[in-house]
């Protein structure tokens, strides 16, 4: 019987090929792979050129980058050489309030290149940043006499969170106050630089009321961000109570902490009380700044509270803290306490315990206790 | 095939390292870019100054272990002092020191002995002493006297003494850079969702550079070359490798040289680990697992900043050393944390992290280590493969280079501490010289530090500094590899010769044992040379291998390397005792034969030949005492060889290497027994067993691609396919010889194509038990039927006969005069006889049949009454379906009492249109069990319903065979059948992938006979049955068969690997004859295609092949036309002499 109706040849697998795999098929036009060392020599010859011109490349951008920066050193280092005189004489000179200082017509001739602004702007902070005083108050003048506030609020403006941080590190360093309300609008920034430049920034121009933005934080500070802080405002005698109070009891146990720290910083005692209330705070973070903040604030008192805490106290890197700042806040009174606690079997609180005894008994009468390595 | 396998594994995993590799630097590039970026940006505006000043700083210990450090000491400690941070203690640690440096200490900071309260809460060796200084300057200052117990330990007894939150482990002879405190601790108080547990920075080399009074004033490039490359690699690691892993908070190491650590955390995971040399590493990995398994947040920071400046090796030994520590160390880690390799509690530490270090910087030493020594193997062999090669090594190197020059441009972009003139171009040659100058050593290096580790070395090694000591050393290293080999290779030389004065006198008693039981052979000087010859070639060849292997072991051991090979040699020998025993008893030489016998085989056979009695244990023992004596008596003599003897030894052993590998095969004899005793027997069981394992492909010469084997025609005017037979006999390597020929079973099952049946089938294999019968059978997986129907099969596969015009057996009564298979098994006595579940008269089978004086025709009309048809379509059932077939067969089987051996040919049909069986529903049931079986997607299952009756039939003809197969299994003739197993054709009504897939078909032989399955890729078709089958059996059982036939095929090829030796034509249709097979290349009605190893195909525009192919196809037409209109296909005396009367 015959068999009707050949049928076709179909290519039954082409479909399941996408033609990128097909670059890998012996045959193939291409041809990257073979079915015996699996790469073909025209796909690594291909790619020894590939790489040799990304080579070629980077190379290029090494001369080019070297040379770039050469030049850029040495242009920066003429334009500081030929400012260096002129900003000495600033810097010295016994200037009064409205004075303007004079530019001589070299500098004048130099400052006319963005490039030099830009110089003196960085100089102007390195030196802002070490002097104070009138010199650091002539630095000032010269910020705003030579409009280099111009540069700082350009950098504002920059879609990079780095040169923003530098802008307002500038305003804020130069005492801008005019532009604290572009520098209060960055401290709620996306960005976290940005955000903590800003925060640092408006205390520094305001002082304690640029800590106003504590009242909407919702995230935590880091201790790098309370450092920086606590260093702008730790000269500052403490103006608002009612704020610290407020924060002692806020949400957001960084601002408590940080709280805390300026407190202690501030030695300030009339909060001694409501710091003896933060030992009884749930978190750990805050219990440990309370404790630290207490030995900032040395007082029977606060040794007696300190160590009815103890007493509560769960964790144990909080007892052995407690312990040490009993050097700073506790007397001889305190060492039947810490006798006691020599006496426990934990062998790190023994440790600190028989550390503060000696130190006890040394401040209050020289004698020694004979090592005890446990 | 499964060579290919492991061959496709080996290269496949190789290539796919190196591209994970390659892939991983570039990522590492990339990747480390943002952070180095983030981070040289956020410093551009930081004031570091508040954390020195500030008491709201975290508090910092820093512990600087010191150990024989006189020298330079004071001025080190007297720079760290100076270190401005408001809550710093230093302590000193002074491990044991065995110099002055305790007393300058004293002495320059007026220290004094104090009782100190500390917890020893990390184990520790005893401390002597704790000092303190009298002058309230030094009041940071803390020294520690302790007991010699490595930078671990000391590190450890600081950990103990230390009060402050963080420490700074630091190395003593360290350069600080002024503010790199400040930068290290900066990162612990970023973080608010999170604990930074560890931070490092950037180590720099401080060869060259000027320093003065512990300070760093000039910076400059180092100006030779070791520590100049260092610069380069330390540059590459840090700032591209280290960012990028501290990015994705993936970081394992903290640089011993400089790192911050949290105390508590360093406390809570136990301190250093003083059992290991990479304590760095070990701690940073303890750490985060303590972190991981508390699930605690955290993070391992890295700062890019240049933040503490060494000096690095400046000699390869000293640089050896310290790879070969940080290779032990690195080793040690991993085997230590092997719970994390890829385990997904640990997150990304498990999952990323480890396996990185284990794959990338713990193997990819010794991978390139293993490549670089098989590249010279093969070099030496000859089967590099250059122009890939070259390409290769050129594709690395361009990579490396890139690589490099990327990291200087990033150190460019971003600290530039390089800027006098030409130090940067400096550093780009010297990424260029990297590869071929530093590279190779360190790789070297590593290998060296994994081979120590073996051998349970601990120890530092002796960290030679200019100018600086550094660590407690252990034993010095005053042996280098080479002079271990060297020493290998003359502790081998002697066992060598005892081994080879063995040899020669079991030979000389073997020839005067065999030449007196038996007969000396003719010209017994002669074969006497030729057997010594034999037995040296052996014996260098042996040597070789066991040279090296002692060699290395010496590496190891030196009593472990000489007790393994004298073993080897005692085995060698007492197997040797037992071949030549073997072949005074038999007269021939044993060899793969052994294989094809039982256990129980083997002890009777032993037994019969008189087994193990006193004489063979007493011969045994002496073998081995002798060979013993002879150790111990030459050993001492060769053990320090005078140089006369090297060199003779030397020239000795090159002249028989030379020998060795111009092997005496060329010397035939014609004498069979002296010949054999001339043979090394355990060389020739060796060979022999290789080849049985391992069959050699065939290599024949002039069968290249493209090229053929021709025919050697005998009077091509007269008779266009009279040929002499040169046909081979492929298959007795693998048949057992029984003593009567065998029954033949030849089995077409129709439309059986290979795209659905075995492996790697493109449609999903629905043959279960073919497959499963292949892997006990001889397989053909790219078989060819000659015929696209089946019209074809009967004439080309039982009588390699052309086509005719319309097929062969469209001559009808005009049939020419021909020989086939089965007439001349008939005339040798063969029964014969054809079963078919159809009408036989269909294609004028039966009259071909007859032709060939078959005894019976079973066809549809020999069938019992009661037998079911297949199921009838439009009133027409082709007949009975292939169970009842087999039924049939089997039934004729019983009932047979001609004890003849027989050919009984069986052609199927019910795998044919309109594909109807008996229990449709239920083989319809197994259609989609087997696609689950086979794991089909749903579009594939989709696809394959719309042919599921060709599917279900197909299955039904698997099962009809099972069932046929098993049950033949029973029949007492089943011991000396051989089954061939094919396909008439490939169904075509499932459509087809290719032109050639119409002709794809397997061939299965099987056979209780078989001494081992085989599977070949070997291209061979229809036509070259016939031929091989009578070779095999006039080979075999003496079969009368002609010496001049006109067979179409030249025989099955049985090469492994796939190619094509034939030029066949295909008939597809009745009328079409389009199809042409030469070499690798298919013409198919004038178009060319080139075949691959799965019978794909694809398209060619090759002028020059397809007119080769075309006139080979058109002589092929030519004498198929020549036949067609008349011309004899063999002679009439052939014809007469080998045809049935």
């Amino acid at each position: 019987m015959p068999f009707a109706n050949e049928p076709g040849v179909h290519i039954y697998k082409s479909n399941n090929f996408s033609k990128l795999f097909q670059l890998f098929l012996p045959g193939h036009k291409i041809f990257l792979l073979n079915n015996i060392t699996h790469i073909s020599t025209r796909f690594l010859y291909g790619a020894i050129v590939f790489f040799s011109f990304l080579t070629v490349i980077l190379v290029s951008g090494i001369l080019i980058t070297v040379l770039r920066k050469k030049i850029m050193f040495d242009k920066r280092s003429m334009i500081v050489r030929q400012l260096e005189d002129w900003i000495m004489e600033v810097v010295l000179e016994n200037a009064s309030d409205n004075q303007s200082f004079f530019l001589p017509a070299a500098v004048s001739l130099v400052l006319k290149s963005q490039l030099a602004k830009r110089v003196l702007l960085r100089k102007l902070m390195e030196l802002k940043k070490s002097l104070s005083g009138v010199s650091g108050d002539n630095i000032q003048k010269v910020y705003s006499q030579l409009n280099l506030q111009e540069i700082s609020l350009k950098r504002l403006e920059s879609k990079y969170w780095h040169v923003k941080a530098r802008g307002l590190q500038e305003l804020a360093v130069m005492h801008q106050d005019a532009y604290h309300e572009k520098v209060f609008e960055l401290t709620n920034n996306k960005d976290t630089m940005v955000r903590m430049e800003a925060q640092i920034s408006i205390v520094r121009l305001k002082g304690y009321s640029g800590l106003q933005f504590f009242d909407t934080l919702s995230y935590p500070l880091s201790e790098w961000h309370q450092l920086n802080l606590l260093s702008l405002l730790g000269h500052l005698p403490l103006s608002n109570e009612d704020g610290i109070l407020s924060w002692l009891k806020s949400f957001n146990l960084s601002v408590v902490q940080f709280s805390l720290k300026l407190i202690g910083e501030q030695h300030a005692v009339e909060f001694h009380d409501e710091v003896i209330n933060c030992l009884g705070h749930p978190e750990i973070i805050v219990r440990r700044e309370a404790i630290l903040c207490l030995g900032q604030m040395p007082s029977q008192e606060a040794a007696t509270a300190l160590k009815a805490h103890y007493l509560v106290e769960p964790d144990k890197n909080l007892q052995m803290i407690v312990i040490q700042i009993l050097r700073k806040t506790g007397s001889h009174l305190d060492l039947p306490f810490l006798h006691i606690l020599q006496n426990g079997e934990d062998l790190d609180i023994k440790l600190v315990a028989d550390r503060s005894v000696l130190y006890l008994q040394k401040i209050n009468g020289n004698r020694q206790i004979p090592v005890t390595a446990t | 095939m499964w060579k290919q396998v492991l061959y496709d594994l080996f290269s496949w995993g190789i290539l796919i390292y190196s591209l994970s590799l390659l892939a991983s630097y570039i990522f590492i590039g990339v990747y480390s870019i943002g952070e180095t970026r983030k981070y040289l940006r956020k410093s551009s505006f930081t004031d570091y100054n508040l954390l020195a000043s500030s008491s709201y700083s975290p508090s910092i210990s820093i512990l600087a272990p010191a150990y024989n450090e006189g020298a330079n000491i004071i001025e080190n400690v007297r720079s760290l002092l100076s270190i401005h941070y408001n809550q710093l203690e230093l302590i000193v640690i002074n491990d044991g020191s065995k110099d002055d440096s305790m007393e300058k200490l004293i002495k320059a900071y007026d220290l004094e002995a104090v009782d100190y309260l500390y917890n020893v809460s990390i184990p520790a060796r005893e401390i002597k002493a704790i000092y303190k200084s009298r002058n309230i300057v030094y009041k940071k200052l803390i020294v520690i006297d302790k007991v010699n117990g490595g930078k671990a330990d000391a590190l450890n007894t600081g950990i103990n003494l230390a009060s402050n939150q963080y420490l700074v482990c630091i190395d003593v002879d360290c350069i600080l850079e002024q503010d790199a405190l400040l930068k290290l601790i900066k990162p612990f108080i970023e973080e608010t969702d999170k604990r930074v547990i560890a931070t490092g920075g950037v180590v720099r080399i401080a060869n060259s550079c000027i320093i003065q009074n512990g300070r760093l004033l000039d910076v400059n490039l180092p100006k030779h070359f070791l520590p100049r490359v260092q610069t380069l690699e330390y540059i590459r690691a840090f700032l591209l490798g280290r960012m990028a892993w501290s990015r994705l908070n993936g970081l394992l190491l903290i640089s011993g040289a400089f790192g911050a650590f949290d105390r508590e955390i360093v406390i809570k995971s136990g301190g250093y680990n003083p059992k290991t040399v990479g304590e760095d590493m070990e701690l940073v990995v303890r750490m985060r697992r303590y972190m991981e398994e508390h699930d605690l947040p955290y993070k391992v920071a890295y700062i890019p900043d240049p933040l503490c400046w060494t000096e690095a090796p400046a000699s390869y030994k000293i640089l050896g050393r310290q790879r070969n520590r940080w290779t032990r160390g690195t080793i040690e880690t991993l085997k230590i944390h092997h719970i994390l390799f890829f385990n997904p509690r640990y997150g990304l530490l498990g999952m990323l992290s480890y396996p990185y270090w284990f794959f990338f910087e713990f193997l990819a030493p010794l991978i390139e280590f293993i490549g670089m020594v098989g590249f010279i193997f093969f070099a030496f062999i000859g089967i590099v493969n250059w122009s890939f090669f070259f390409a290769l090594l050129g594709f690395v190197l361009t990579f490396g280079w890139l690589y490099s020059i990327f990291a200087i441009l990033m150190e460019v972009l971003t600290f530039n501490q390089y800027k006098k003139k030409g130090e940067v171009a400096k550093l780009v040659l010297t990424a260029m010289l990297e590869p071929f100058f530093f590279h190779p050593f360190v790789v070297w290096s590593a290998v060296r530090g994994n081979i120590d580790l073996l051998r349970n070395k601990h120890s530092w090694g002796e960290m030679t500094k200019q100018g600086f000591k550094v660590q407690p050393g252990a034993a010095v290293e005053k042996i280098t590899t080479a002079s271990r080999l060297r020493n290998g290779l003359f502790q081998y030389l002697p066992v060598a010769t005892g081994w080879l004065l063995m040899l020669v006198l079991l030979r000389v008693t073997d020839f005067i044992y065999n030449g007196t039981i038996h007969q000396y052979p003719g010209q017994p000087a002669y074969i006497f040379l030729l057997s010594m010859l034999n037995d040296l070639a052996f014996f260098v060849k042996a040597s070789i291998l066991l040279g090296l292997m002692h060699m290395l072991l010496s590496l190891i051991n030196k009593r472990l390397a000489a007790g393994v090979t004298i073993s080897i040699s005692i085995i060698i020998t007492l197997i040797s005792v037992a071949l030549m025993q073997y072949f005074s008893l038999s007269f021939v030489p044993l060899g793969a034969d052994l294989f094809g016998y039982s256990m129980n085989d083997i002890k009777q056979t032993v037994g019969a030949s008189g087994g193990i009695n006193i004489a063979t244990i007493v011969a045994l023992l002496t073998v081995i005492l002798g060979l013993l004596a002879i150790f111990k008596w030459v050993s001492p003599r060769l053990q320090r060889p005078a140089k006369w003897i090297q060199l003779c030894t030397a020239a000795i052993a090159i002249t028989w290497i030379v020998i060795g590998f111009t092997s005496p095969n060329k010397f035939t004899i014609r004498d069979e027994y002296a010949g054999n005793l001339s043979r090394n027997k355990l060389n020739y069981f060796v060979a022999a067993s290789y080849d049985h394992f391992f069959p050699a492909n065939i290599e024949t010469a002039g069968l290249l691609a493209g090229k053929t084997k021709t025919f050697n025609y005998v009077d091509e005017a007269k008779y266009p396919l009279l040929h002499v037979d040169s046909t081979a006999d492929v298959l007795s390597p693998f048949f057992n010889k029984d003593t009567s020929p065998p029954d033949i079973v030849i089995m077409m099952v129709e439309g059986l194509g290979r795209a659905f049946t075995n492996d790697n089938a493109y449609l999903g294999s629905f043959t279960p038990f073919l497959d499963s019968l292949s892997r006990q059978s001889l397989y053909w997986e790219n078989f060819l039927s000659n015929g696209g129907r089946t019209f074809a099969v009967l004439p080309t596969l039982l009588g390699s006969l052309p086509f005719g015009a319309s097929g062969f057996n469209e001559f009808g009564e005009k049939m020419p005069a021909h020989l086939s298979l089965m007439s001349i098994l008939k005339t040798n006595g063969y029964r014969t006889s054809f079963y078919y579940g159809g009408d036989a008269d269909f294609d004028n089978m039966a009259l071909f049949l007859q032709k060939q004086k078959i005894d019976a025709i079973n066809d549809i009309k020999s069938f019992p009454a009661d037998y079911p048809k297949l199921p009838e379509h439009n009133g027409f059932s082709w007949g009975y379906g292939d169970k009842e077939l087999f039924r049939h067969f089997l039934s004729n089987m019983d009932a047979e009492t001609d004890q003849r051996p027989s050919l009984q040919v069986v052609l199927t049909v019910a795998t044919h249109s309109p594909f109807l069986v008996n229990a449709q529903e239920h083989y319809l049931g197994e259609f989609e069990q087997r696609m689950n079986t086979l794991k089909f997607t749903d579009l594939q299952k989709e696809e394959h319903r719309k042919y599921d009756h060709q599917y279900a039939s197909i299955l039904y003809a698997d099962d009809a065979i099972k069932s046929f197969i098993n049950n033949y299994r029973s029949k007492p003739r089943f011991k000396n059948t051989i089954f061939i197993i094919t396909g008439d054709h490939r169904m075509p009504e499932i459509p087809m992938s290719t032109k050639i897939d119409r002709y794809h078909v397997p061939l299965i032989i099987y056979s209780p006979l078989l001494i081992r399955p085989a599977a070949f890729e070997s291209i061979s078709s229809h036509s070259d049955i016939a031929p091989t089958l009578l070779a095999y059996l006039k080979n075999n059982f003496n079969l009368r068969a002609p010496s001049t036939v006109s067979w179409v095929g030249m025989g099955i090829d049985t090469a492994h690997y796939f190619r094509n030796i034939h030029a066949t034509a295909l008939k597809q249709t009745k009328n079409n004859l389009i199809d042409f097979i030469m070499g690798d290349y298919h013409l198919s009605d004038e178009a060319l295609f080139k075949m691959m190893k799965n019978m794909d195909e694809e398209p060619q525009t090759d002028p020059a092949m397809k007119a080769s192919l075309q006139a080979a196809f058109s002589q092929f037409k030519q004498k198929n036309d020549q036949v067609t209109k008349g011309m004899p296909i063999v002679p009439d005396s052939i014809y007469r002499n080998y045809y049935p009367r």
